[in-house]
């Protein structure tokens, strides 16, 4: 899957290392640590209000500092290619798609929020790599960005109970869902031969 | 007379600090004389006098004598006023460093936009470089300052933050390259800084979580607002911290921006927190 992957990789036209943009979907590789439930208590297969980034995620932002390391959407084909491209590829399960118009459009931050395109050399190449941050802070820049998607806060322990306090989780859901979907189980494992 | 020879309309200016100064005095006494404090952006007026400082703007004329006193005209909402009074001596370089920072930031901008890469790299790290020595000296000077107050009053660590802790950590325990593991010494500030908050605020309760780059995340929900303290391993000793804030409306409002800030001393953390009750 691998090279094919690969060899379906359709760089961005027109774009040098290190340019940036405001906009486009990015797909970011997540392990199974990264996703939590956005309501405790919901079904965990097809969760009704979805699932968010969790702080092991966010944790594991680390050492790249104020950046997300992203693929774009259109470069990298699909949910799977995005996983088998990446390093240490069997930790990733699961995929967070942001749309970085709507990010920006719900102004959270004083400073927009832009792709800067970083190819990587390193195997397996990557031609669409992207590092999403902020573009005039890096700790509180993130920082904002993940105070965003935690919503609700504080966390629920219960799923809704009433009509109202449902129409509310959807409407939330759906506000997040123009921002970030998260889709789970999107990379096709080999099941291991037996006997 | 005036060294400058650009004409008044030609220039940019950005005098709602000092008209925001002025006018509050106007407002608030209407006798200068026994107050202090207002300094004009030296930048953003045209000196063109000699032995006194004779400084226009779009609302305005004033003019400040060597000793400090100054005589002023300017156009209010409620028409024209006339002001005089004393410049504090020691209130310009309280006043202006807001102008310089906007300067330095303008800079800043303007070489990022305008520079080729390699050029504009140099020029900002000048001034990163410059900016860091002073963050150093303000972070020495603040500790200094710091260590002459009563050192906030703390209390017993609470169990929701022990227990946090502990499930935060034993998740930081996963063997993968890419997972840190939270910092001892920035665990230590964030359980001094909570024993502080709940001397003052003994009901006070948060959420505790592993943060990015072995900082530990504290999740104040107070009222009607979201406090979120991101904190670091400081470099000096208690009460000097080093916190990164968010803060934003819960639920949080359609389009609100979220408003940051980095926080250095104890006291600063607890007068924040206060601010949000």
């Amino acid at each position: 899957m691998l090279e094919e992957c690969l060899e379906k990789q359709t760089s961005p036209e027109g774009l040098n290392v290190g340019a940036s943009r405001d906009s486009g979907l990015y797909l970011r590789n997540l392990k199974n640590g990264h996703v939590k439930l956005r309501f405790q208590g919901d079904d965990p297969s097809i969760p009704v209000y979805g699932h968010k980034l969790s702080a092991e995620f966010w944790k594991d932002e680390k050492r790249q500092g104020g950046q997300l390391s992203v693929n774009e959407k259109n470069c990298v084909g699909s949910d799977a290619c995005s996983i088998a491209i990446q390093k240490c590829s069997e930790r990733y399960h699961h995929i967070a798609e942001i749309d970085l118009s709507a990010v920006n459009a719900a102004k959270i931050s004083e400073s927009r929020f832009i792709a800067v395109y970083s190819p990587t050399d390193d195997l397996p190449v990557n031609k669409c790599h992207f590092e999403i941050q902020s573009e005039d802070s890096t700790v509180t820049g993130m920082q904002v960005l993940q105070c965003l998607l935690d919503d609700p806060f504080p966390e629920c322990k219960s799923l809704p109970n009433n009509e109202l306090e449902k129409q509310k989780a959807l409407d939330a859901f759906e506000s997040f869902n123009a921002i970030i979907k998260i889709r789970c189980s999107v990379y096709p494992r080999e099941v291991p031969k037996t006997g | 007379m005036s060294t400058s020879t650009q004409p008044v309309e030609s220039l940019t200016w950005d005098t709602a600090e000092w008209r925001y100064l002025l006018r509050e005095k106007l407002e608030n006494s209407g006798d200068l004389e026994r107050r202090e404090g207002i300094q004009p952006p030296s930048d953003t007026w045209e000196n063109i006098g000699e032995k006194s400082s004779k400084m226009l703007s779009i609302e305005g004329v004033m003019e400040v004598w060597e000793t400090n006193e100054f005589h002023g005209s300017i156009q209010t909402e409620e028409g024209h006023k006339l002001c005089h009074g004393i410049l504090g001596p020691e209130t310009g370089p309280l006043v202006r460093w807001g102008a310089g920072l906007k300067d330095v930031e303008n800079s800043v901008r303007f070489a990022f936009d305008n520079l080729s890469n390699e050029v504009a790299l140099e020029h900002i790290g000048e001034i990163w470089n410059r900016l860091e020595k002073v963050s150093e000296l303000a972070a020495a000077r603040s500790h200094l300052l710091a260590k002459r107050l009563d050192l906030p009053r703390r209390t017993q660590t609470p169990e929701w933050f022990s227990s946090q802790i502990a499930e935060a950590a034993r998740n930081s325990d996963e063997p993968d390259q890419y997972s840190g593991s939270m910092s001892p010494i920035a665990i230590d500030s964030a359980e001094r800084l909570v024993q502080a908050v709940l001397a003052r605020h003994p009901d006070a309760i948060a959420r505790v979580e592993a943060g990015s780059n072995g900082r530990v995340t504290i999740d104040w929900k107070l009222n009607s607002f979201r406090l979120q303290w991101m904190i670091d391993a400081p470099d000096l000793s208690w009460p000097s911290i080093l916190a990164y804030q968010v803060s934003h409306s819960i639920p949080r409002k359609k389009g609100e921006t979220a408003i940051t800030r980095v926080l250095h001393t104890a006291f600063e953390a607890i007068r924040a927190f206060e601010q949000h009750l």
